[in-house]
């Protein structure tokens, strides 16, 4: 089994391209939907993310009032054998909170269950970056260091050389990742999720 | 000793308002419940100010959408304008749209449609650099007249 850990600032795109992964793996074939759980976490009283997926159609579990990568850790663990348990999926993809550190539930993830793969997908925002790299350093660079794949959204919103300018920026925290630009409200090329899930191949 | 302590504070519970001077002992209990009322929610998550709303606008969909639409823009203003940085403000709007009474009383029916007007909402504004309270005092300004209705 795979979790796929997606993680990113606030308003970067997750749930677009969270959207947009789920049709790739399920495709035409409604037996896949069996094999993939959605887990959105989010903070607030009120979740919204869940609810645009279940107008997609999909069952999505949720934690709310808490972050995973911190408060909630201990929920995390429970929540994922339960599911393991009940449905035995060949992926879990994770949302994580805006402001979640993706290490900390992958090391959450690894230090209870070692067997089990998990690889993190990071989204940045291109339109707001430059706005929010000066006040949210810590954060973004937190966010990205250990990040396997990373995935700059908005693309379509900024001109070439200020996208230049963020990518720059963004491999400044780390450069070892694999990179793409994407704009989630259009169709994402399959090689990203095929890079997100690890190895080329889907579900 | 236990149970009847419990059951104590179920009676009291029900038979009486919670207040400040209350001496029932389930404050806990009301506090629980008041959190679950309140429209507007102020939390903190590390650097985060997590502020959550719901209420409701009595108006058609259409109508709704472009009054949330310029309440949420009226708060983001205001976020910045005092210094802060806007996380995420988000809401989903929701309406219960057209409705059908269907009435027998002998072998026909008889339906009577009813056109809804009301619109709930729920949402979340995730800021940074501003204190809870002015950003309960944004969300309690802009929000005032439908959390009233």
């Amino acid at each position: 089994m795979k979790i796929l850990i997606l993680g990113g600032f606030l308003g970067s795109g997750k749930t677009s391209v969270v959207i947009q992964l789920a049709r790739y793996i399920v495709g035409n074939n409604p037996e896949n939907a069996t094999k993939v759980v959605i887990i959105e976490n989010e903070i607030g009283e009120v979740s919204i993310d869940d609810k645009v997926l279940r107008g997609d159609g999909y069952e999505v579990a949720n934690m709310f009032s808490g972050c995973v990568c911190c408060t909630m850790s201990g929920e995390l663990v429970i929540g994922l054998h339960n599911i393991m348990r009940d449905f035995n999926p060949k992926l879990i993809i994770m949302e994580a909170t805006g402001v979640a550190y993706p290490h900390n539930i992958r090391e959450t993830i690894t230090q209870s269950m070692p067997n089990v793969d998990c690889v993190v997908t990071c989204i940045t925002d291109a339109k707001r970056w430059k706005r929010l790299i000066r006040p949210m350093e810590m954060l973004l660079k937190d966010q990205l260091y250990t990040a396997d794949v990373i995935l700059i959204n908005k693309v379509d919103l900024v001109d070439e050389s200020t996208l230049a300018e963020v990518e720059t920026s963004i491999k400044t925290f780390n450069d070892i990742a694999n990179f793409f630009k994407i704009s989630a409200e259009k169709q994402i090329d399959t090689k990203v999720f095929d890079a997100m899930l690890g190895n080329g191949k889907g579900a | 000793m236990v149970k009847v302590r419990e059951n104590m504070n179920n009676d009291i519970a029900k038979q009486h308002k919670h207040d400040e001077n209350c001496q029932c002992g389930c404050h806990e209990e009301y506090q629980h419940h008041h959190h679950e009322l309140k429209p507007i929610n102020i939390t903190t998550h590390n650097m985060s100010i997590v502020g959550s709303y719901k209420f409701s606008i009595e108006k058609p969909y259409e109508t709704a959408e472009g009054i949330l639409d310029n309440l949420l823009k009226q708060v983001a203003k205001e976020v910045v304008n005092l210094g802060g940085i806007i996380g995420h403000i988000k809401a989903i709007l929701t309406c219960e749209g057209k409705s059908c009474m269907i009435s027998i009383t002998e072998e026909e029916s008889n339906k009577r449609y009813i056109e809804s007007s009301h619109c709930n909402v729920e949402g979340v504004a995730i800021v940074f650099y501003i204190e809870p309270e002015q950003l309960e005092h944004i969300l309690l300004k802009a929000f005032s007249e439908y959390i009233l209705e």
